[in-house]
């Protein structure tokens, strides 16, 4: 374990804090739309661009904290700063709560997605450059070849967060300036960037938990980070149809939105094969729980980003469904399904490295992610079926957005049930991972401290030996050798305590 | 260096490069100037945060309707009748939409002329089955 690995804990844990409100707020949102009487403690206005930076800034602060995590491992070295890991991290949270909080008093730049005032939005571009700073250095320090795929995506999907954010810092009087800037981190970050990072971070993921061959996923990275470039930058054209540029955006965001798909089937073809590489039976509880929300992330990856977006891109259907909940049913199969159940999985895999989740509380945990699921699901169709109404009274046949409104309320209802089932299992999650954690929450945050170091993969594997020396008393003898040497390491490690 | 970190690379910058130069090419000579009153609208559209609820070029809020055209749809007369005396939300008793002052609502009404002169393919589409040539006013 490096020092660095440590530090990354509490990006994780935070990650998890932001999801379980992400909840909480949501649904008060969903709700507030259905019943506009109630009388919302939060006015619409401000809970929206709140949910909105949340659904950004949470699977980001997870996914910087799953880099410095495995980063450090795939270079086979600590960061070039442990203090910048620490400060790093004290910055983001300080700038999201600083966001959350004038978000909620009412400071709105009024720009969806890019709702924090521009000092903000500074200080976010800053933490963005940190981390660039501590990967790039770090980088060129280590011992691995230059070339390593994890390093050389995670590195690239970082940069590019930078490039791109910046010209969305201020606001600009042409409002079609306002959207080509703005899909640069509403698309770019989600669909490229993000798309790089994740793919290393899962990849180095992978290759510890299923063991497979570095080799044999090396070409496979390389393919699909290169894919994911290609079309992923040009196709940022799908959002910029109908905002006022030349026509030829029509074809070129339309061709490249189709090469989309390439990258995610090469992603699932490496995780498949990965996966089967070692087979599911012989994984931990909690690798268990991580394969299972890897699954997740893959299903919403073909279906809800790939397939339901392929869909939409096409110019001629997207001038009838543009602009409808068809788009928010995509975005939440996609950002949450995509990005947010594979942070969830990175980070549980993070936090329950060193610290054991007792084996009552992986039950939960199941039935929190079934029920994640099943809130998703449920929440995509009634925005599916609402959107498609909306395609139909407005586009169609040509009925007012209030007549619209009335006609497609049961479907919202089935939205805001969906949203609930969502909830319940993410504050389930939530609570499991806090109480799981609780116990070592002062050594997560110390920058000196230890945790006491029984790794969970060798309890894991103590576990599995000594079951197989129950079955097969023929070979005693070289197993308890094995077992042997696994406790002295167990032990010496809850020494150095 | 590796074969396939040169291509990795290779498609990185090219990718950036074509994309800056094609939106370079989007926006120059082809953006219309923002009158200033408009720019003055665009900000109060942006400080009341109006795009959490409304979309403009069907980007943003799904819940109060699309913008891009409001300016033909409604007219100068039905908008600033809608903004400084706000009727009640469709669904809603007590809850009325968001309330403007006279002169924010000229200013609005200024970026919505702006906007709806924007050439975007005229999209909203005009509804399939609505033959006629005068759009629909509420
Ligand atoms: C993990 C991958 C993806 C994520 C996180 C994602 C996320 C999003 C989000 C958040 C939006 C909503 C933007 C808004 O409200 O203005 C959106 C819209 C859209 N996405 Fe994706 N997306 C993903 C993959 C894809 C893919 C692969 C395609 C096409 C092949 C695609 C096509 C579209 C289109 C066409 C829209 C615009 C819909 C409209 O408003 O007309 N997306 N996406
Ligand atoms: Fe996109």
């Amino acid at each position: 374990m490096f020092r660095s690995q440590h530090l990354s804990y509490k990006y994780a844990l935070f990650a998890y804090f932001l999801f379980g409100l992400q909840g909480l707020v949501a649904s008060g949102g969903a709700i507030d739309l259905l019943f506009p009487d109630l009388g919302n403690p939060i006015p619409f206005a401000s809970g929206r661009a709140f949910h909105l930076n949340v659904s950004i800034y949470w699977p980001l602060i997870g996914m910087i904290g799953a880099m410095y995590f495995f980063f450090c491992q795939e270079a086979e070295r600590e960061f070039y700063s442990l203090k910048l890991i620490t400060i790093n991290f004290w910055m983001l949270a300080g700038t999201l709560g600083l966001i959350l909080g004038s978000l909620l008093l009412g400071f709105n730049e009024g720009r969806e997605y890019l709702e924090a005032i521009w000092p903000l939005k500074l200080a976010t571009a800053a933490c963005t450059i940190l981390l660039c700073f501590n990967l790039l250095t770090t980088y060129l320090a280590s011992d691995m070849p230059r070339s390593r795929a994890t390093l050389i995506s995670m590195v690239t999907g970082s940069v590019t967060l930078i490039i791109f954010y910046v010209p969305n810092i201020v606001s600009y009087a042409h409002p079609t300036v306002d959207e080509i800037a703005k899909f640069m981190v509403v698309h770019i970050w989600e669909e490229m960037s993000l798309e790089l990072i994740g793919t290393g971070v899962l990849a180095a993921l992978l290759i510890q938990v299923t063991k497979v061959k570095r080799q044999a996923v090396e070409t496979a990275i390389y393919l699909d980070i290169t894919f994911a470039v290609l079309a992923g930058i040009i196709a940022t054209g799908h959002h910029y149809y109908w905002i006022g540029v030349p026509s030829y955006w029509l074809w070129l965001g339309g061709t490249f939105s189709a090469m989309q798909v390439l990258p995610a089937i090469v992603l699932l073809y490496t995780t498949v094969k990965s996966i089967t590489f070692k087979g599911i039976s012989d994984l931990s509880y909690r690798d268990k729980i991580t394969m299972f929300l890897i699954g997740s992330s893959m299903f919403y990856h073909i279906f809800g980003a790939g397939f339901l977006g392929f869909l939409m891109a096409y110019p001629p259907l997207n001038r009838y469904v543009h602009g409808t909940y068809i788009t928010s049913a995509h975005s939440h199969l996609a950002l949450f399904g995509v990005f947010g159940f594979l942070v969830l999985a990175v980070c549980f895999h993070i936090l329950f490295t060193e610290i054991i989740l007792g084996k009552k509380m992986y039950r939960w945990c199941w039935g929190a992610i079934i029920s994640l699921n099943a809130g998703l699901l449920t929440m995509g169709l009634g925005l599916l079926i609402a959107g498609g109404l909306q395609v139909y009274f407005w586009r169609v046949i040509g009925l007012s957005i209030g007549e619209t409104n009335e006609f497609i309320r049961p479907y919202l209802f089935i939205r805001a049930f969906g949203g609930f089932l969502y909830a319940i299992g993410s504050l389930t999650l939530t609570f499991v991972v806090i109480k799981g954690i609780w116990p070592k929450i002062q050594v997560i945050f110390q920058s000196e401290g230890r945790l006491s170091i029984v790794k969970c993969d060798d309890l894991h594997r103590m576990h599995g030996l000594v079951e197989e020396l129950l079955q097969e008393e023929k070979k005693i003898e070289p197993l308890l050798k094995r077992i042997q040497v696994l406790y002295q390491r167990l032990l010496f490690f809850n020494k150095e305590k | 260096m590796q074969f396939s970190l040169k291509i990795f690379l290779a498609t990185v910058f090219l990718s950036i490069a074509v994309f800056a130069f094609v939106i370079y090419d989007s926006m120059a000579g082809n953006l219309q100037n923002v009158p200033s009153e408009a720019v003055k609208g665009k900000m109060i559209f942006q400080k009341k945060a109006c795009i959490e609820c409304h979309t403009v070029f069907g980007n943003g809020g799904y819940y109060g309707g699309d913008l891009t055209k409001a300016y033909k749809k409604f007219g100068s007369n039905g908008l600033r009748e809608y903004l400084t005396q706000p009727p009640l939300l469709s669904g809603a008793k007590k809850k009325r939409h968001i309330y403007l002052s006279n002169e924010e609502a000229e200013e609005i009404i200024a970026y919505f002329r702006f906007l709806q002169s924007i050439p975007n393919m005229d999209w909203p589409p005009r509804p399939v089955y609505d033959k006629k040539e005068e759009p629909r006013v509420k």
